[in-house]
């Protein structure tokens, strides 16, 4: 009878072993392919001219320099792009994260008429690439002067964009929010109408505390997608330098040619210092970030 | 009881309120930006008077299909990448949350790995990535390595199809393995949905699931997969629109056609087309969710 157990409990061992074993070996593999480019990048944007060339140099540099880092800090228009950056990023964020958690309460919480077609538009609007329409909503807005002033290259468009959920991936934003709320219990609605809450109190004091983990979720996605994003830039804000589309038009040139490498790892390094600002951002929220993660989740809390 | 449902319906109008923001962005710039766009494709545009549109007929649709040498080449192959990346994308990131969700030392570090390139190679700082690895030579040894594979991966579909198995599968599986870091790069957010609501589902029900005797394998499909048949929805959602979105070389090639050509109509009729063939396989991938959905259920 031991006997028994004890290889029932051997043959167990060994396969717990073996998927410990293989779990690691996929995870550790995938982590390595995810990591790698951004680490190279960061390897490579610290090369000299010299390394370039040696042919023995293949991820670290031999002799580190901060020769590429100069000659893109002297193109990226700061500090007037990271001011410009931060503050639009900052709008979207703020614009995007109120509407989002309002439009998904809605969808959420109240079954009026059209509620199921305004949800279908949600999901056709996060469908729906941006670059379809790209030249008729670029039209619209030239056509929408206000007096004289102006909406093309002003922030306004992307503003008025990211209000009425049409920004960069919002449908998801809202897409989640409607699920966060849809999470939550009836009875604490209805305990607030009960107490004589009206419909802005029962959302202001009751369900707004209970998306609060959401609402970061959402704050710190939509700042970084903004922070990144070179498409609405491109076609909004031409004249603005923004980080994000500063990284393309940095270049570099020999005293004759074009230096093509030279450029590349220039704007590698612009990327890196562009992405910097997102890493300490979520090593600052890294908590909630990681409790969204792995604890709360969409529905509740 | 009655009093209660008309307390429920007059409040039900305060949706509304919420939802202005959605409104106006759908019924004074989504709308008339989609029907503008048709306009656009079928007509000839007179930039002398401000972009105004004269019907001219579908003749920009003919064109596009019929006679561009580019188009419809990069139509079938972005309609193959939906077709194949889709699934791939959903499987990979259903099977790392999965893995994630177990319980393993580190697994805090793991989950933000995984979630790095949500922030980090999104955007502008994706075109970079590549640039990296090519001349840091980490681009040559993932090369190499894809490339030995390959090789192994040919033989091994010489082998299924000696043994009649399906040869679009075997495409599938060798084009996941060789895109492997497209598809990690574009599944972060996925992986987190789903680990969202692996965790939602209660572990009193897959102990009671156990003692009753069921598999591991029976657990995963009877319970697992049910459960969380709302996140593959978004996921799916999410998962179309991202593909959807990565089509650099048509976008890029109806914006040189609109403002460098001056030809509006024919890039916009492009467009239309392309939207229309998405719709239609959204349709498609939504209908056989709710085939799967209702035969979970049933």
């Amino acid at each position: 009878m031991t006997k028994i157990n004890n290889s029932e409990k051997l043959r167990k061992n060994a396969l717990k072993w073996c998927i410990a074993v293989f779990r690691f070996a996929v995870i550790f593999g995938l982590g390595f392919i995810i990591l790698k480019p951004i680490l190279a990048k960061i390897l490579l944007s610290f090369m000299s001219p010299e390394d370039l060339l040696d042919n023995t140099v293949r991820l670290f540099p031999k002799n580190p320099s901060l020769h590429y880092w100069k000659k893109m800090l002297e193109q990226m228009w700061l500090p007037e792009s990271a001011i410009n950056s931060v503050l639009l990023s900052l709008l979207v964020a703020v614009i995007q994260t109120a509407s989002c958690t309002v439009i998904g309460y809605g969808l959420a919480r109240f079954k009026f008429k059209g509620a199921g077609i305004a949800f279908a538009f949600v999901v056709i609007m996060m469908i729906v690439p941006y670059q379809t329409i790209n030249i008729a909503q670029y039209q619209s807005f030239v056509q929408l002067k206000i007096g004289s002033f102006e909406l093309v290259d002003t922030f306004w468009p992307i503003l008025i964009l990211a209000f009425t959920g049409l920004g960069i991936r919002e449908g998801l934003y809202i897409y989640l929010m409607r699920e966060n709320f849809r999470g939550l219990s009836q009875a604490l609605e209805e305990a607030a109408y009960i107490d004589g809450a009206g419909v802005m109190k029962t959302f202001t004091t009751v369900m707004l505390p209970n998306a609060r983990t959401m609402m970061t979720t959402v704050f710190l996605f939509s700042f970084c997608w903004e922070w990144t994003d070179i498409v609405y830039p491109k076609t909004y804000l031409v004249d603005t330098h923004l980080l994000s589309t500063s990284i393309a038009a940095v270049s570099i040139r020999n005293d004759l040619a074009w230096d093509n490498v030279g450029t590349q790892i220039a704007q590698c390094a612009a990327s890196i210092l562009v992405a910097f600002p997102l890493i300490f951002l979520f090593v600052l929220c890294q908590r909630s970030f990681v409790k969204s993660i792995s604890q709360t989740g969409l529905s509740g809390g | 009881m009655k009093k209660k449902s008309l307390l429920f319906e007059k409040r039900a109008r305060y949706g509304y309120i919420f939802i202005i923001p959605l409104i106006i962005g759908v019924c004074f710039i989504f709308i008339p930006n989609l029907i503008q766009t048709f306009l656009y494709s079928v007509g000839t545009i007179d930039t002398q008077n401000g972009f105004k549109v004269v019907f001219s007929g579908f003749s920009k649709y003919k064109e596009a299909v019929r006679s561009d040498p580019n188009f419809m080449p990069m139509m079938v192959s972005n309609m193959k990448t939906w077709v194949i990346n889709v699934p791939v994308i959903l499987i990979y990131s259903l099977l790392i949350a999965t893995m994630l969700n177990q319980k393993f030392k580190g697994r805090v570090i793991a989950r933000v790995i995984f979630f790095i390139p949500v922030i980090l190679s999104v955007g502008a700082l994706a075109s970079t990535d590549s640039t990296a690895m090519y001349y840091s030579g980490a681009g040559q040894s993932i090369e190499n390595t894809v490339g030995s594979s390959a090789t192994a991966f040919t033989d091994m579909s010489v082998l299924l199809a000696s043994i009649n198995f399906p040869k679009f599968l075997t495409d599938i599986v060798v084009n996941a393995v060789s895109n492997i870091y497209e598809i990690a790069r574009s599944s972060g957010l996925q992986i987190f949905i789903f680990l969202a609501g692996l965790q939602e589902i209660p572990y009193s029900v897959y102990e009671a699931a156990a003692i009753e005797g069921c598999s591991s394998w029976e657990l995963f499909w009877k319970i697992t997969l049910p459960m969380i048949t709302p996140h593959i929805a978004v996921n799916a959602v999410y998962t179309i629109s991202l593909v959807a979105d990565s089509a650099d070389g048509m976008f890029w090639y109806t914006n040189v056609l609109a403002f460098s050509e001056n030809q509006y109509a024919l890039a916009n009729a492009m467009n239309i087309i392309y939207l229309s063939a998405l719709a239609i396989f959204v349709a498609i991938v939504l209908l056989l969710m709710k085939k799967i959905v209702s035969n979970a259920n049933g």
